[in-house]
């Protein structure tokens, strides 16, 4: 679940209530500046500390950049051989958030996969670009960030 | 039509139209197409794949320890003749040897809402394969997708029409699989086989479905 802050103290929540139906990426403003962006863990956490328990919710999140993005990631099963074809639901595999620094020319991917295993890459915008010409990423989904 | 049917084109032959994957709402990144173990046991399948340990990844000396299934993307035209790739490429390529993320294919465009993408499948197998090949050929053909909205619903087709005009059948829930065969299979009575050869390895001539 992705959790947006904008620079007026928005929030924008993923998974909430939202003109009848769950919010989405696709549903934030294009006209906001986010100021920070969080993905929270896919299950609470559970801590132990002197005998007593407490349950978090952690988060990875990405500030003070120009741009930002999301993505889900599923998967779905085509075929198999001694195995069956699947129409079954695809699976959600993973949630990713993006920050995009224009002037280092860099782009932050934190991916947090559905088992809670965090990983953390970073690539030259240059080469997005690149993909986004090539027609392999759809821009639409950028939103920006800092002034 | 139903199941059995021979997939039009399918293997390293230059056709575009035999797997068609449709996605219901847009995408916002390019797809990739992936195999990996089908760790299930028959008619049973992985929902997602986790594993690339069995033969059909891991080779065997008689093929230098080379996967052996190949990909390649057709959504933006034919993939010439002879396409298959001699060797996996890491990472992402076009065409290329599957072997889960290790390597893959990645489709040539970001389909939009009602949008599909075309790939063909082929399979080279050597000389000192295990048989029977029940458990070590096991495996599961997969789209990895992302997207920011609705979530899609994704559906699969084979084409059992011609390359000009196909004609595409949604693959449907049950415990049908693909087939790797020899040339000139009975598609509606089988049997099912790719028969090894004494030495090197063989290709899959045919591709179908069957129940």
């Amino acid at each position: 679940m992705f959790i947006i802050s904008t620079s007026t103290g928005e929030k924008f929540v993923e998974g909430k209530e939202y003109q009848g139906r769950l919010f989405t990426w696709d549903d934030v403003p294009k006209d906001i500046k986010i100021s920070s962006i969080a993905l929270t863990y896919p299950f609470p956490v559970t801590f132990k500390n002197d005998g007593e328990s407490k349950e978090i919710s952690p988060k990875v999140s990405l500030n003070k950049m120009d741009m930002y993005y999301f993505n889900n990631e599923a998967v779905a099963v085509g075929t198999s051989n001694e195995g069956g074809i699947s129409m079954g639901p695809p699976v959600l595999q993973a949630k990713i958030i993006a920050g995009i620094d224009i002037s280092r020319d860099i782009v932050i991917e934190i991916r947090l996969d559905k088992w809670g295993n965090t990983s953390v890459s970073h690539f030259p915008y240059t080469s997005l670009k690149k993909q986004i010409e090539k027609g392999l990423f759809r821009e639409e989904i950028f939103r920006k960030g800092k002034d | 039509m139903a199941v059995p049917y021979k997939l039009t084109g399918a293997g390293n032959n230059n056709a575009q139209y035999v797997f068609k994957v449709t996605f219901s709402t847009a995408l916002s990144t390019a797809p990739k197409i992936e195999g990996w173990d089908n760790s299930s046991t028959f008619p049973a399948k992985d929902s997602a794949g986790t594993t690339v340990a069995k033969e059909i990844f891991t080779g065997t000396a008689g093929n230098s320890l080379l996967a052996m299934l190949y990909a390649v993307s057709t959504t933006s035209g034919t993939p010439g003749s002879n396409w298959k790739p001699a060797a996996a490429t890491g990472g992402s390529a076009n065409p290329n040897r599957l072997e889960g993320t290790t390597s893959y294919v990645t489709d040539t465009t970001t389909p939009g809402a009602g949008s599909s993408i075309y790939f063909n499948l082929g399979i080279e197998v050597p000389y000192d394969a295990t048989v029977p090949s029940t458990t070590s050929m096991a495996h599961i053909i997969q789209v990895r997708y992302t997207y920011t909205g609705s979530a899609p619903s994704v559906t699969f087709y084979g084409n059992e029409g011609t390359e000009g005009t196909p004609t595409w059948t949604q693959f449907t829930p049950g415990t049908h699989g693909v087939r790797y065969c020899n040339a000139s299979t009975s598609w509606a009575a089988g049997p099912y086989k790719l028969t090894l050869p004494e030495s090197s390895t063989v290709d899959a001539s045919e591709l179908g479905i069957t129940t």
